[in-house]
């Protein structure tokens, strides 16, 4: 079939720790698939590895184990894992990244055509009228000024900047698009702007996105299906509407009941979760969550869950998620909403 | 109530004996910040009016450069020296008179002070801060030092406010980790910065904040860098403190969900300016300010219908300069032309409680009237 | 800290705000299009300290070029019959009380204090001798071009003018000064240049390659910059043949200066290379395929190079001090080649500074050089990062503003 884009399995990407000797997995063992033309989204907690595995699939970081196939539209498949220098090429501009910081990730001392352009420069031989011509249509498409190219990035407030770094991710025209935390740095109104823009190039350009973000509301409010990461595995993948109405992970309840509810009237019952995450240089034995987990059994601390498949299209890594009756507090808010706007 | 409780409690921690009838614990009036700059004065606090009761919590909102975190500071006196700062800032400690410092109560005036009155650096105001209004921040980490013990920096605030026995600070400081939720507290509270995880860390700022029962707490965006569940801790960690000692917040915050969870009045901040202030429900249910209106609507919810965000467009103006006028004038959708970009817009009511600065509720002032006559 | 990164938000936005098509877009429309040298430039313009340093020093280096024009007398001329003359009085005014309109210098009179019986000089009015501009003297090499006999001021014969007075050989002081600068104010550049490039070589290897190549580089730089320098000099200074010419001289101060200054603007370099090598636009352009060449080239230096100019300009100032302190140990120039330590070692005793102390005029030359080029360094710091701070508080004084740029620059240190 050909709806397959991207097949990540058994990625591991480990550190070396302080000490000589110590290991420390940002991302260990993650597999899955991203399929063509959805909106799939990472979310988890700072250091669950979810920025680390991006930067992986994109070749920002080398992965230390596993493979990540890429299938593009024409030819063979590529390993981005593994694909030689001149092999990675060929799909390089398939496959970009849009970053969380505007400030940082723009540089100060160039052109706003000429950070735009960079990938072209650097993947394409173009006379400069066609860079042009590429540069200008693409700045037109994220809501950029073409007049205002030969500006410096200084000239411009967070969310144009937000807007620069997205026309240089897809001025090439990617097929897939790794978002990491894009809309988290922007004040809220700037947020919806960017957010409607991502959405309306998505089926404007065809493109895949992986979104990444630690905001449940901002991913459920994007994505066609969720994938929760805990100290550097994937604990649950769903659809959305499957995970945000019927978890089957403990974490991924306890992190949908933690979020806050932009309405004084939705109370509702909250999961505190104990202590914090656990330091991923010395993860908990059997279920990194156990020690944090309401619902754990002896058989937690020693035996590590699989990710397997629960209900069709629904992942999760625990020993009872069967058995377990999550809520999904969310569910009770909707319907007071609607109840009483009926 | 709250006191009651506490003082049936029979902790070192029992709330000071509150001055009957004397409710509100902050009231601003006409607070104005503005830092000259070569080009002109740009106004970060374009003249604002709060008020908070004592146990509860004022959620001042805005985004990124509406000024609400120099209105935080202003209060606490900690802008940069440069600042032209003016207005009124009373604050009632809610004390028995005995319990003041001798030079704040010269200059008490029924219970109350103006903060202004008192030099920045000067030594009131050293009194104030710490002993009667307290601060925690966004990142703990800068606020705390690095070269000194948790448990040090909590007694340094107890040993300039509370007692000059070391023996009794530390147990207060004691007292105050077990209080926080800090486990093992003894051991902990020998330990520095750095051995304390982000959320931790911010519990130990809580800590140090509330050791000296400040009759005011403000809280700049303080669950902002922590995770969602991290904050949900944090947060319920300060609403049962608030119950148990009674001190009135003033939380800061860009956040719409922290606010409908935390808050019982909002007034909502841009450009310098409260545009509306109501309580928590009233808000959420019956906005009325166009950029009220607009936040609302721009924020994703869990359970929403998804589809498009409606956006504000265009982006915050700089207050460099300002002819009187509405701030949200050049963004907003309701915008009344040759009204709002003509004249300041007055605070009007709309609804118990419920104030909203903007002339779709509002008649504007006609040129030539005198309202006073 | 917080306070001031929430003004430099302030100042941000307003920056930024003025690229864009708003309300209030008109002051600073260009700044959107302005580079970061340009703002850079425009930054120093507003510090009042460095635009005045920066008149100075141009003035000096004018002066240094045209030395030989300037200086009334030659390198080698001496005359012992005006030891330890004082400087000469430069007048309008004569003693009948007439206004002249052309100055003049009355001649000079030796004669014995009669209870000292030191020799002294005393003013005789009954000379008087105008001075002249353009007036014929030594013949001297215009910039090497051609010889020639004017020099720009002289008084007519036999009267004699020396501005800074005379050393104990007859030789004007003004005059070495001029001809001391050539050597005091071109090693310590010609000095930074040489270290700038081995700085910028070695510091870019250590931080681009890291790992032991770094370790290897760094304990190098630490066991330099562990030498006391003072030995080293004499050291090195001792390797130098005897009898080697000026120029040769010369030579081989500038490179042992470079040699002890280099390991500072590596260090520079290296911890810059760093920083911006952790900086989201460079993993940018790396995963938008940008070779690594290209990095270093497009994003990298540009990144640091302004830096590297202030902390060069900075290092100005220490070898010009370090020239001086290797003429005044002897082990630089010797006379009657000149610089101006050489020129503070022949001030050095006691009795000078009681009695002819105008000898330590070239002192003063070093105290202005030195301060000059540091306060131009603290411009320029203060406008390497002009993207943070377009828009200074007004009201800020003196202290107070200088504490504010201390506070701003320890932020962006942060």
């Amino acid at each position: 079939m050909n709806d397959r884009m991207l097949q990540v399995e058994g990625l591991t990407k480990q550190y070396r720790g302080q000490r000589r000797s110590e290991w420390i997995r940002a991302v260990s063992d993650v597999s899955f698939d991203i399929r063509r033309g959805e909106v799939i989204s990472l979310v988890g907690e700072s250091g669950c590895g979810k920025t680390t595995l991006g930067r992986c699939l994109v070749r920002g970081l080398k992965a230390s184990e596993g493979r990540c196939m890429y299938y593009p539209e024409e030819g063979a498949p590529v390993d981005i894992v593994s694909a030689g220098h001149r092999e990675f090429k060929r799909v390089r501009k398939d496959i970009q990244l849009i970053f969380q910081d505007p400030y940082s990730s723009l540089n100060p001392r160039m052109t706003v055509f000429d950070i735009i352009s960079e990938p072209l420069r650097a993947n394409f031989k173009l006379s400069r009228r066609e860079l042009e011509e590429r540069v200008a249509s693409i700045a037109e498409k994220t809501g950029l000024n073409p007049s205002y190219l030969q500006r410096y990035p200084h000239a411009f407030s967070g969310g144009q900047r937000q807007r620069i770094g997205i026309a240089r991710a897809l001025v090439t025209n990617p097929k897939l698009v790794v978002c990491d935390e894009a809309v988290s740095a922007l004040d809220v109104s700037i947020q919806a702007q960017i957010m409607n823009l991502l959405k309306d190039l998505q089926e404007q350009l065809q493109m895949t996105y992986l979104f990444i973000s630690h905001d449940l509301s901002v991913v459920e409010h994007l994505s066609d299906r969720v994938a929760v990461m805990y100290l550097g595995r994937i604990v649950e993948l769903a659809p959305k509407s499957e995970l945000f109405t019927r978890p089957r992970h403990p974490y991924t309840e306890a992190l949908l009941s933690a979020v806050p509810i932009p309405d004084p009237d939705g109370k509702r019952e909250r999961i505190l979760l104990d202590g914090e995450v656990p330091n991923p240089a010395a993860p908990p034995s059997g279920c990194s969550f156990h020690p944090r987990c309401s619902y754990r059994t002896e058989r937690c601390a020693l035996e590590q869950p699989k990710l397997r498949e629960i209900a069709p299209g629904h992942l999760a890594a625990c020993h009872y998620a069967e058995e377990l009756m999550l809520r999904s507090t969310h569910e009770q808010v909707k319907e007071n909403v609607t109840s009483e706007a009926g | 109530m709250v006191q009651t409780e506490a003082q049936q409690s029979g902790s070192l921690m029992r709330a000071a004996s509150p001055l009957p009838g004397a409710r509100k614990a902050l009231e601003v009036r006409n607070l104005r910040v503005g830092f000259p700059t070569e080009e002109g004065m740009v106004q970060a606090v374009g003249g604002i009016d709060l008020e908070i009761e004592r146990g509860r919590t004022l959620a001042l909102v805005g985004e990124s450069g509406c000024g609400k975190s120099v209105t935080g500071r202003a209060l606490m006196a900690l802008q940069p020296k440069h600042a032209e700062v003016s207005g009124e800032i009373w604050l009632t400690p809610g004390r028995q008179e005995a319990q003041l410092d001798r030079r704040l109560r010269a200059s008490s005036e029924n219970g109350s002070f103006n903060l202004l009155q008192f030099k920045p650096g000067g030594k009131e105001m050293r009194h104030v801060r710490g002993g009667l209004i307290s601060m925690i921040f966004q990142e703990p980490m800068t606020a705390l030092s690095p070269l000194h013990t948790i448990g040090d920096q909590i007694m340094e605030n107890i040993l300039l406010h509370r007692t000059k026995n070391r023996k009794e600070a530390r147990s207060i400081a004691l007292e105050m980790m077990e209080r926080v939720g800090i486990g093992n507290a003894q051991r902990r509270l020998d330990q520095y910065p750095h051995e304390f995880s982000g959320g931790m860390r911010q519990r130990a700022m809580i800590a140090m904040a509330l050791s000296c029962q400040p009759a005011l707490l403000i809280a700049d965006e303080p669950t902002t860098a922590l995770d969602v569940t991290i904050q949900a801790q944090v947060l319920e960690l300060m609403k049962q403190l608030q119950h148990e000692l009674g001190m009135a917040i003033l939380f800061i915050t860009h956040d719409l969900g922290v606010v409908a969870e935390t808050a019982d009045e909002v007034a909502v901040m841009y450009l310098g300016r409260i545009v509306e202030r109501a309580p928590v429900r009233e808000l959420f249910r019956n906005p009325k300010h166009p950029y009220t209106k607009g936040l609302m609507r721009s924020i994703p919810r869990i359970g929403g219908v998804g589809g498009r965000l409606a956006s504000i467009e265009g982006t915050v103006p700089l207050p460099l300069n300002r002819p009187p006028m509405c701030g949200f004038y050049e963004r907003c959708s309701e915008r009344i032309e040759g009204v709002c970009n003509r004249q300041d817009v007055p605070e009007s009511d709309a609804g118990p409680g419920h104030k909203v600065r903007c002339f779709l509720y509002s008649e504007p002032e006609k040129k030539g009237d005198n309202p006073h006559e | 800290m917080a306070q001031l990164k929430l003004i430099q938000r302030w100042q941000g936005r307003h920056h930024r705000k003025t690229g864009q098509d708003g309300l209030n877009g008109k002051p600073g429309e260009e700044l959107g299009n302005a580079s970061h040298w340009r703002l850079m430039l425009r930054e120093l313009k507003r510090h009042k300290l460095a635009r005045i340093s920066l008149i100075v020093l141009a003035a000096l280096y004018t002066v240094a070029l045209f030395g030989a024009f300037i200086a009334p007398q030659g390198l080698e001329s001496y005359n012992s019959e005006y030891m330890n003359s004082p400087p000469t009085k430069v007048r309008f005014v004569d003693e009948q009380g007439k206004f002249h309109w052309q100055p003049f210098v009355y001649g000079l009179k030796s004669e014995r204090d009669p209870e000292t019986l030191r020799k002294r000089f005393v003013e005789d009015t009954a000379e008087k001798y105008k001075i002249k501009l353009f007036s014929r003297g030594e013949s001297y090499s215009f910039l090497g071009l051609f010889r020639t006999d004017i020099h720009l001021f002289g008084v007519e014969e036999p009267g004699r003018i020396f501005l800074f007075g005379t050393d104990g050989m007859g030789r004007d002081l003004f005059s070495r000064v001029v001809l001391g600068s050539q050597v005091s104010l071109t090693v310590p550049l010609v000095g930074v240049s040489i270290s700038f490039i081995l700085g910028l070589l070695i510091g870019g290897i250590s931080g681009y390659a890291g790992g032991r190549v770094d370790a290897v580089i760094q304990r190098f730089i630490d066991i330099v910059r562990s030498f006391p320098t003072l030995p080293l000099w004499m050291a090195l200074a001792a390797a130098i043949p005897p009898g080697v010419g000026v120029v040769e001289m010369f030579f081989y101060i500038t490179i042992i200066m470079a040699f002890i200054e280099w390991t500072g603007l590596a260090r520079v370099v290296r911890s810059k290379f760093i920083a911006l090598r952790g900086e989201d636009y460079v993993a940018a352009a790396k995963i938008a395929g940008v070779s690594d060449i290209k990095i270093i080239f497009v994003h990298l230096i540009p990144g640091f190079i302004s830096y590297l100019v202030v902390a060069a300009t900075l290092a100005i100032p220490g070898m010009i001090i370090g020239e001086t302190a290797m003429s005044f140990l002897g082990l630089g120039i010797r006379s009657p080649a000149t610089s101006w330590g050489v020129l503070m070692q022949e001030a050095q005793q006691i009795e000078n500074v009681a009695l002819y102390p105008w000898k330590l005029i070239p002192l003063l030359f070093v105290i202005m050089t030195v301060l000059a080029f540091n306060f131009l360094g603290d411009g320029l710091r203060d406008a390497a990062d002009p993207h943070s701070h377009s828009h200074r508080p007004a009201s800020v004084k003196g202290k107070e503003k200088r504490r504010w740029f201390k506070r701003k620059h320890n932020n962006q240190a942060a």
